[in-house]
């Protein structure tokens, strides 16, 4: 299935279940992606952080809706339980694939969405740039370490920091850019040309429709 | 020195969106290497039922991208992009909300751009950025009765979260910004061209 296709499904999925008071739903939901994850055969890794993650911001609504709601609390607090689960197993079905298809992707974004070159490229040289940020607020916080000052998520010069080494890389970057041929607003071509195919929005409606038809009955 | 582009027209520049993703990647990455804080903060109210409150208290910090955008670039819509860029930098490190990041992601950003927008993106100091915190904090909240069952909260226990996400903006997303804002007009590192 085309990514875009995919995560967009995924979204609007996500989107009906922030109004979705049901246990079952959620859990049909996951149950759905648990099944696909086996087809999709993840690493045990990948299982360990798709059943601990949720595990704390799930427990915390449970616990405080359970001491401090009003009405159908409990009910609650067992949707938001599961509402976590099922947002980021839902989730997982598009972010675990991304590293396959983060190419893709882009690509459909550009050429199918046809969201400005200037979004896409920018978009894949950030994201290239991630793990160089990670090092880099850590440079960060120890040379100010080495000066005898730590800087905590209060301190403005923190963020002053990461603001200049920001403006300095973007600025690098688009001359980066521009310079291997990038140019704004301009016409491309495209070595591969993504098209989606129909079977993909086909099987999207199913999906969807099938989605809502589950919602009819009234589930706890 | 950056130059950022003056024009008022709704074409985006490539220095400026590259810009702008920068800055929302860096400060979402900000929080993300403080992350485990927050989960030690939130595991220890959880058994009180009080965790909510390490969500709100930290709230500001993670929308700090859409005003800081906002200033920086000076254009409709960049609080907005911002704090996009930022929920799909969370949710690809792997956020624990998954997809619903990109969601809240978009609500925190129209939140924040609501402000410099009720302000005709005229005012880009301290009056935009005090009312852009008020409105993200009205607008996520509202997304917070949803998203996350606050709607069956008791209302004494809503006024507190609805306070504490309040001084979490007013803070992060109000004085801190401001703060930042005078270091870089100071260093004179920005040129509007």
């Amino acid at each position: 299935m085309n990514p875009l296709i995919k995560f967009g499904t995924i979204m609007i999925i996500a989107l009906e279940l922030t109004f979705i008071k049901s246990v079952t739903i959620n859990l049909i939901l996951v149950c759905i992606s648990a099944l696909l994850y086996l087809v999709l055969k993840i690493n045990w890794r990948q299982w360990l952080w798709l059943v601990l993650l949720p595990i704390l911001p799930g427990l915390g609504s449970w616990f405080s809706l359970m001491y401090f709601g009003t009405g159908d609390h409990v009910h609650m607090a067992w949707v938001m339980l599961t509402r976590v689960f099922a947002y980021l197993w839902l989730g997982g079905l598009f972010t675990l694939k991304l590293t396959d298809e983060r190419t893709l992707f882009l690509e459909t974004l550009a050429q199918r969405a046809h969201l400005s070159t200037t979004f896409v490229y920018a978009l894949v040289g950030v994201l290239n740039f991630i793990p160089a940020v990670n090092q880099q607020i850590k440079t960060i916080r120890i040379a100010a370490q080495m000066r005898g000052n730590t800087l905590h998520i209060w301190h403005p010069q923190l963020y002053f920091k990461a603001i200049l080494s920001a403006i300095r890389w973007s600025q690098n970057l688009a001359e980066g850019m521009v310079s291997h041929g990038f140019t704004e607003g301009a016409r491309r071509t495209h070595l591969t040309v993504v098209h989606i195919k129909k079977h993909d929005w086909i099987i999207a409606t199913i999906i969807l429709v099938a989605f809502q038809i589950l919602l009819l009955p009234h589930w706890y | 020195m950056q130059t950022v582009s003056k024009s008022k027209r709704t074409r985006w520049a490539l220095r400026d969106v590259l810009l702008l993703a920068f800055v929302a990647v860096f400060i979402g990455f900000i929080f993300w290497i403080l992350g485990p804080v927050y989960n030690i903060l939130s595991a220890a109210l959880t058994p009180f039922g009080l965790a909510p409150f390490a969500n709100d208290m930290i709230l500001g910090g993670w929308m700090m991208a859409a005003p800081l955008a906002s200033i920086l670039i000076r254009q409709a819509g960049a609080g907005i992009l911002g704090e996009v860029f930022a929920a799909a930098v969370e949710m690809l490190i792997g956020g624990q909300w998954g997809v619903a990041t990109l969601l809240s992601g978009l609500v925190q950003g129209i939140g924040s751009e609501a402000g410099f927008a009720l302000l005709g993106y005229k005012d880009w100091h301290w009056r935009g950025i005090f009312v852009s915190a008020f409105t993200g904090a009205v607008i996520t909240f509202v997304w917070s009765l949803f998203r996350d069952g606050y709607a069956s909260y008791h209302i004494g226990l809503l006024i507190g979260l609805f306070l504490t996400r309040f001084v979490s903006l007013l803070f992060f997303g109000g004085v801190l910004v401001i703060a930042i804002q005078k270091l870089i007009e100071k260093s004179g590192v920005l040129k509007r061209g």
